[in-house]
């Protein structure tokens, strides 16, 4: 008489696995040799925050220098969707923010992005608003020009932004990034195929609930996390 | 004389001992910039790595789950914390690529759902009434919820303790506890019991 707990084990072990592919580990090598391309692991990332403040405390440190891995390992940064490199001069001017093109209501919007799109109270109804499956943009008109909120589930395959970025603070209250200088934001698609969107201004990113948020348009840290809270 | 008169008192502990040794090693070395280190690492654990792909429902696409799992690894080796074993850390990124992987086959999914865990090989040596039980026990952990499958192939079917377990599905240790519960007592109730005969 077994358990129900061993009969499990039992059949677990006699489940057939084929071994590994031949050569696993020299490709892997021949992987990690080159810069990296394609998203990192960012769930671990984003679940751990101290270890995401550690990295950041790399970053800060311009500890990037030393050894190879350790610099490769510092050179990016995992935000949601949002992969985060670091470059040496950044863009130094950038356009105010786009407005979004589509008229869908945010109910729509909703339907077919798949998820219910956050609406920060103190910017009102949306002029625009645009979806597409996991993903929804919407634009305000300000006095200062145009605020655009983009939210995406987290991991937007096949497609993930990429910044790169010359600074950058960790804003601790929304567990969220603030890209205080202009910074080239890249699309990169599902073949590793890059495609330069265009240069950013500031720019806050966070993560809640499996979902990223780029607000752009905003210039003040202080208000653009008012906004996100 | 001490290292012999260790190994016939606490074989396997002797040997973990050994084995932790060496990994921790091989990880200083790796961030110590000798990326050809890493290597070891790959192959030491490449085929725990693949089973849980495998059994996570990865299926065909088990090996290149795996390969895009000791990138990903590598790459956020910066945010390994020292001390901690990487086996399940590594297996949390297999997981989650896992996941990914099932998420972006889409509506297919639905349908590969079902076919998710390797069939058994059935001994030849088994009796006719273990290979058909088996086959049940195996119907009923593929029929049940995600959650409950889930806890219950990596903590009995992938054997990991409930830390391990814990650490790859990113809940909770309370959470791995009373799912597994829930999980259990579900399994009891579609299967025709044999603990008790009847």
């Amino acid at each position: 008489m077994t358990s129900l707990e061993d009969e499990l084990r039992a059949l677990g072990r006699s489940a057939a696995v084929p071994p590994v592919a031949d050569g696993l580990a020299a490709r892997v090598l021949e992987r990690v040799a080159e810069p990296p391309v394609r998203r990192s692991f960012g769930a671990a990332l984003r679940s751990r925050w101290r270890s995401l403040l550690a990295l950041l405390a790399i970053l800060l440190a311009g500890a990037l220098v030393a050894e190879p891995v350790r610099a490769q390992v510092a050179e990016w940064l995992d935000i949601g969707g949002v992969e985060a490199v670091q470059v040496p001069s950044g863009p130094t001017t950038a356009p105010g923010a786009p407005e979004v093109v589509g008229d869908l209501t945010v109910a729509e919007a909703a339907k077919s992005a798949g998820f219910t799109p956050v609406v920060p109270k103190a910017l009102g109804t949306p002029k625009h608003v645009q979806a597409s499956a996991g993903f929804v943009a919407m634009s305000w008109r300000t006095a200062t020009g145009v605020v655009r909120l983009e939210q995406f589930q987290a991991e937007p395959q096949p497609y993930y932004f990429k910044k790169y970025y010359s600074e950058l603070e960790y804003v601790q209250s929304i567990d969220g990034y603030w890209f205080s200088t202009p910074h080239e934001l890249v699309l990169v698609k599902k073949t590793g195929a890059e495609q330069t969107v265009r240069v950013a201004g500031p720019t806050l990113v966070w993560v809640r609930d499996g979902v990223t948020y780029r607000l752009e348009g905003v210039p003040e840290k202080d208000r653009a996390v008012e906004l996100a809270r | 004389m001490a290292p012999q008169r260790c190994s016939e008192g606490v074989g396997s502990e002797w040997e973990a001992g050994i084995g932790e040794l060496g990994e921790a090693e091989i990880l200083a070395r790796v961030r110590g910039g000798e990326t050809a280190a890493y290597g070891e690492l790959v192959l030491m654990h490449a085929s725990v790595a693949k089973r849980t792909a495998v059994f996570l429902g990865a299926g065909a696409d088990a090996d290149d789950v795996v390969q895009e799992s000791f990138v990903k690894a590598f790459r956020a080796l910066g945010s390994f914390r020292d001390g901690a074993t990487f086996r399940p850390w590594l297996l949390r990124i297999v997981a989650n690529e896992t996941r990914n992987l099932m998420r972006s086959r889409g509506r297919r999914a639905k349908r590969e759902e079902l076919a998710v865990l390797p069939e058994a090989v059935l001994d030849p040596a088994d009796e006719a009434a273990d290979a058909e039980r088996r086959a049940e026990l195996l119907a009923a952990v593929r029929g049940l919820p995600e959650q409950y499958r889930l806890v219950v192939t990596c903590r009995y079917l992938l054997e990991l303790d409930e830390q391990e377990t814990a650490t790859v599905l990113g809940w909770p240790r309370g959470t791995v506890k009373s799912r597994l519960h829930r999980a259990l007592g579900r399994l009891r109730t579609q299967l025709p019991d044999r603990e008790v005969q009847r």
